[in-house]
């Protein structure tokens, strides 16, 4: 009877520790799972600025900030584009004259990235882009002579800022496409401050912006970088708290003649598209615009100048050269995909 | 400690292994969203497409089957979306930026990433 009682013993005390390990495996489980809850959130794409944008946003009752979002890059295009009929830039290069604040600032970044570079991004190479017209059904490749002439138009020194009015020389471009995406990335910015959001991410046509919490634990935000050399593959992925993430390619838009490419990726000095073994630079900072102008100047300057550039303005820069080698520059967490 | 014990203990264990291992790999949960001018007009998850079909969306022919979606034909000048190829993987988005229309894979367990810089 006493060993009955003994055993009957053993077996409950057996049966709570075995409940309490479940009980203490599930808790720590579920604690797991709560410290990584996601927040809700919606997904949205739609075409502005003549390419894909997509938001997605996180918090509480998401959605109506998706809209905003969308439809503020597409009013922005409307302003800073030189495609639209009356927009800042259409008056700008019709008539040499605007009073605008915004464009004023948009120019003054742009500017100080042109002298810091020696001219290898300039906000007036648009009578260049116009002569190549790569990307579009005019594109060719234009004659030294007619490449001369397009140079005498360019040059940022003659885009002159006072106050809130703008200037450049008669015959001058202007082409913001190059900084356009990244500007509105920073209006999206100023816009999720004052909002309810968590977090959001949000993709002008490449051109990111990481805002804010992707979840409750404040995992850091994942950049794909695409391969430059397989559209649909990524070479790796960045990792950030916050900020920006612009990248420039010379797959983006290109031509192939006599087995060679040309790239839109034009240098303003030369008139040529950029040659210096880069096929890639993405640049990380906490500025949209500085972002966008980074990465079109790191890539046009090369590796080496191009990495002094971006240490100039803080800012982390990957360099993807011709033989896929990738070289990182200031602090930037990136993470090369495995092959 | 009985065997039966032991058991329970170490089905438990591989019970909560699973539940950690689920949260790291999702499974294939892909689904196809289609926009029209901004508008999501269909999203369809691949895994349940048993036949391939067409779908006519602003000017485009998109193609539907369990390995993708794809653009069959379009009235754009350029046809760089049907060059494209089929979307399979998950943050694939193409469009037809003439038509408006943009084709996503997404995912709503996405660990990968959470934008595509290029």
């Amino acid at each position: 009877m006493l060993k009955n009682d003994n055993t009957k013993k053993k077996v409950i005390l057996q049966s709570l520790l075995v409940a309490a390990l479940i009980t203490a495996i599930i808790a720590v489980y579920f604690l797991y799972s709560s410290s990584k809850a996601e927040y809700d959130s919606v997904n949205k794409s739609a075409i502005a600025m003549g390419t894909i944008v997509t938001a997605k946003t996180y918090g509480e009752n998401t959605g109506p900030e998706n809209e905003i979002i969308i439809n503020s890059v597409k009013q922005l295009d409307e302003l800073i584009s030189w495609r639209q009929e009356g927009s800042l830039v259409d008056r700008l290069n019709k008539t040499n004259f605007v009073n605008s604040s915004s464009l004023a600032d948009i120019v003054n970044v742009c500017n100080k990235v042109s002298k810091d570079s020696g001219g290898a991004f300039d906000l007036t190479v648009g009578s260049l882009s116009n002569l190549w017209a790569i990307g579009t059904e005019n594109e060719k490749l234009p004659n030294d002579d007619e490449i001369a002439n397009a140079l005498k138009k360019v040059g940022y020194k003659s885009l002159k800022v006072n106050g809130a009015e703008v200037s450049c020389k008669k015959g001058q471009f202007i082409d913001l496409g190059a900084v356009g995406k990244g500007y509105a990335c920073d209006m999206i910015k100023t816009y999720l401050e004052d909002s309810e959001l968590k977090g959001a991410v949000v993709s002008v046509g490449g051109s990111i912006l990481a805002y804010g919490k992707r979840n409750k634990a404040g995992d850091k935000w994942r950049i794909a970088v695409r391969d430059p050399r397989d559209e649909k593959s990524y070479i790796g992925t960045v990792k950030i708290n916050e900020g920006f993430v612009s990248t420039s390619g010379d797959y983006e838009k290109y031509f192939e003649k006599d087995g060679k490419r040309y790239h839109h990726l034009l240098d303003p000095r030369t008139g040529y598209p950029a040659q210096n073994g880069l096929i890639s630079v993405t640049v990380v900072c906490d500025s949209g615009i500085l972002s966008d102008a980074l990465s079109t100047a790191c890539f046009v300057l090369g590796k080496e100048k191009g990495a002094e550039l971006a240490e100039k303005y803080g800012a982390g820069a990957i360099f993807i050269d011709e033989n896929k080698n990738i070289t990182t520059v200031g602090d930037v967490d990136f993470e090369r995909a495995s092959k | 400690m009985k065997k039966g014990d032991a058991l329970i203990i170490v089905l438990c264990a591989v019970l909560c292994l699973c539940l950690f291992a689920s949260s790291f790999f999702p499974g294939k949960n892909l689904i196809a969203e289609i926009y029209s001018d901004g508008v999501l007009v269909a999203a369809k998850a691949l895994s349940e497409i048993e036949e391939e079909y067409t779908l006519s969306v602003s000017g485009c022919e998109l193609e539907l089957s369990k390995n993708g979606i794809s653009f069959l034909s379009s009235t754009c000048k350029d046809k760089l979306c049907i060059k494209y190829g089929v979307l399979s993987k998950k943050g694939e988005t193409m469009a037809c930026i003439p038509n408006r229309v943009v084709v996503s894979i997404k995912s709503g367990k996405d660990k990968n990433f959470d934008a595509v810089a290029y």
